[in-house]
């Protein structure tokens, strides 16, 4: 399956693809009303880690075999049939199970919000159904965040 | 006779796994699920919140017909009362006959009691292990005000909670000197229990309850140190241990839990065994225990269907992870938190505050095991970290800082596979 391919050598740390996953994951689709109004700041999926000169963009991995999903004990996180791994954060109860389970740190807390359950990357499932590519790799304005297969040829790419 | 080419005993999240891996190799096949309880599969981490009025059909974690999506025949509310292993056949509780060419024991735990005086008898007298115990725990909500729960591990600190937050006055008695023992080290022990006693919940340590006194109503305990608690209900929570109930005179070999090899498979060929009630591989020491957790009964259970439908899986080894959903500072740990020799290196940072916290437990360079309290996110990183053994005396000071671990503290070639093309995770299809 397609995943995000994150090339950490071509980060600039513009921050462009937490923008766009706050704004594509909310009410309003418009980056400053998500911000401002929705409060959705920090609810972002692609989180951006920066140790300067290194710069990174990381989210999940929708791996085939997920530890987050193997730790939820109420069903919420399941992998569906075209290979995303989804949570659905009205069935989450906020156990934290895949927060300390996904080796990634990819699966986080909601903990500044009022509900009381957990978060993660969609792989922008509406956007994918809609032909278009996930929000965060549309924004990055430097080819750091591919969409494409997770093919062994990468390797050769990478170096 | 009824026959089935797979049956399972047990329908919980070690079933479920099987379920799921058996059905990865073996689409035809008919598999048979017998548990004595009546609700197929649901989550027994849940509990809490059924007690606090969720609806029983939300516990259901796979959805009501998981077991019809999957072609798996049902027989709930029946208990399997004996094993033949020689000739493969299981006698349920109505004499009825099932033969099996695999079977997976997947029965769990059972709530290990204490024997006090005056127990028996008492109608608010509980345990907290099964739907079964939640639902008559919530039944009988109405009829008490106040409780003392036995046992300060995760169940018991669970149960106290919730019922705190139903304003009942709730006391919890620990035989140990501190709370959450296994799950917690000596610090992070204390901030929990301060978090706990801070929502209104008392603790008494290094006591334990001898007696409950009142007639067929509860009017208090008395403790070993001689002090009297009133109260109206008593919940033991002092820990499941493997159910060995089933195997008992068969060649099944079990000591204080079922033996199983590499593949999840007992001493007899065809019987397989997950979760709660094997001991398994626990990958921070190496050595095989019962570690009766969510993740890892299911884990273990896909391993054992996969290798019962013919595949060749080894299990790779799970750790203990620990998370305290129920408080409001969240608290998060995993692998060893209290080292067992001087051979481990301890480093902690803590906030003078108590809203953070965290240690770090390591052996040869290597991290061993974790708490963190109060910031949590990208707590997994930790506990990659310790299945993937990196050697982290260069970063370790890095990990305590208080902002958000992450994948900037790994190796950059181990990041750059997993950013770039490998699907590191176990169990490949």
């Amino acid at each position: 399956m397609k995943k995000v391919i994150i090339i950490e050598d071509y980060c600039i740390a513009c921050y462009n693809c937490e923008v766009a996953c706050v704004a594509t994951h909310s009410r309003s689709q418009d980056p400053v009303k998500s911000y401002k109004r929705e409060g959705l700041r920090g609810k972002t999926n692609a989180v951006v880690e920066v140790e300067s000169p290194l710069a990174f963009s990381s989210m999940c991995r929708h791996c085939k075999h997920p530890w987050c999903m193997d730790a939820c004990i109420s069903g919420a996180i399941q992998r569906l049939d075209n290979g995303i791994v989804y949570l659905d954060e009205e069935r989450c109860v906020g156990c934290w199970g895949c927060v300390v389970g996904c080796p990634y740190g990819a699966a986080h807390p909601n903990l500044a919000g009022k509900d009381k359950h957990a978060f993660k990357c969609d792989l922008c499932i509406k956007r994918l159904d809609a032909g278009l590519n996930p929000a965060c790799v549309e924004a990055c304005p430097n080819n750091a965040l591919l969409y494409d297969e997770t093919i062994e040829e990468r390797e050769e790419v990478h170096k | 006779m009824s026959k089935s080419e797979y049956v399972i005993v047990g329908s919980n999240v070690a079933a479920v796994g099987a379920i799921d891996g058996i059905r990865k190799h073996d689409k035809k096949s008919s598999i048979l699920t017998i548990s004595f309880e009546s609700l197929g599969s649901y989550s027994k981490a849940m509990l809490a919140e059924y007690i606090e009025g969720a609806n029983a059909q939300w516990l259901e974690f796979r959805g009501k017909d998981y077991f019809k999506k999957m072609g798996v025949d049902c027989l709930f509310g029946r208990k399997v009362t004996g094993l033949d292993s020689d000739k493969s056949i299981l006698t349920t509780d109505n004499g009825e006959e099932i033969s099996y060419k695999k079977l997976l024991l997947g029965v769990g735990g059972v709530p290990f009691k204490p024997v006090i005086k005056g127990a028996e008898g008492k109608e608010l007298v509980f345990t907290f292990t099964d739907l079964l115990d939640a639902e008559k725990i919530r039944e009988a909500l109405p009829r008490f005000n106040s409780a003392v729960v036995i046992g300060a591990g995760f169940t018991g600190t669970e149960i106290a909670y919730t019922l705190n937050k139903l304003n009942k006055k709730v006391t919890v008695v620990e035989l140990g000197d501190r709370v959450l023992v296994k799950a917690l080290d000596p610090r992070s022990s204390e901030i929990a229990q301060s978090l706990m006693h801070g929502e209104g919940i008392e603790f008494y340590l290094n006591d334990t309850v001898e007696e409950i006194s009142g007639n067929k109503e509860i009017t208090g305990v008395s403790l070993k140190s001689g002090k009297v608690i009133p109260c109206q209900a008593v919940i033991t929570a002092i820990g499941v241990i493997p159910n060995g109930e089933l195997i008992k005179n068969t060649p099944v070999k079990f000591d204080r839990g079922l033996d199983v090899d590499d593949y999840m498979c007992t001493n007899v060929p065809n019987v397989y065994g997950a979760g709660d009630v094997v001991k398994a591989l626990d990958i921070t020491d190496g050595l095989k225990r019962s570690l009766p957790l969510w993740p890892l009964a299911f884990q273990q259970g896909l391993v054992a269907g996969k290798n019962m439908a013919g595949g060749r899986y080894p299990y790779a080894g799970g750790l203990p992870i620990n998370s305290l959903k129920f408080l409001k500072v969240p608290i998060l740990s995993a692998g060893i938190t209290t080292p067992p020799d001087a051979s481990y290196e301890v480093i902690y940072v803590s906030d003078p505050k108590g809203t953070f916290y965290r240690s770090l437990v390591l052996k040869e360079g290597r991290l061993k095991g974790f708490v963190t309290i109060g910031e949590i996110d990208g707590a997994g990183v930790l506990t990659g970290l310790i299945r993937n053994k990196i050697d982290i005396s260069g970063i370790k000071t890095k990990l305590l800082n208080k902002k958000k671990v992450g994948l900037m503290q790994m190796p950059r070639e181990w990041r750059n596979r997993i950013f770039t093309r490998r699907d590191e995770t176990d169990y490949h299809d």
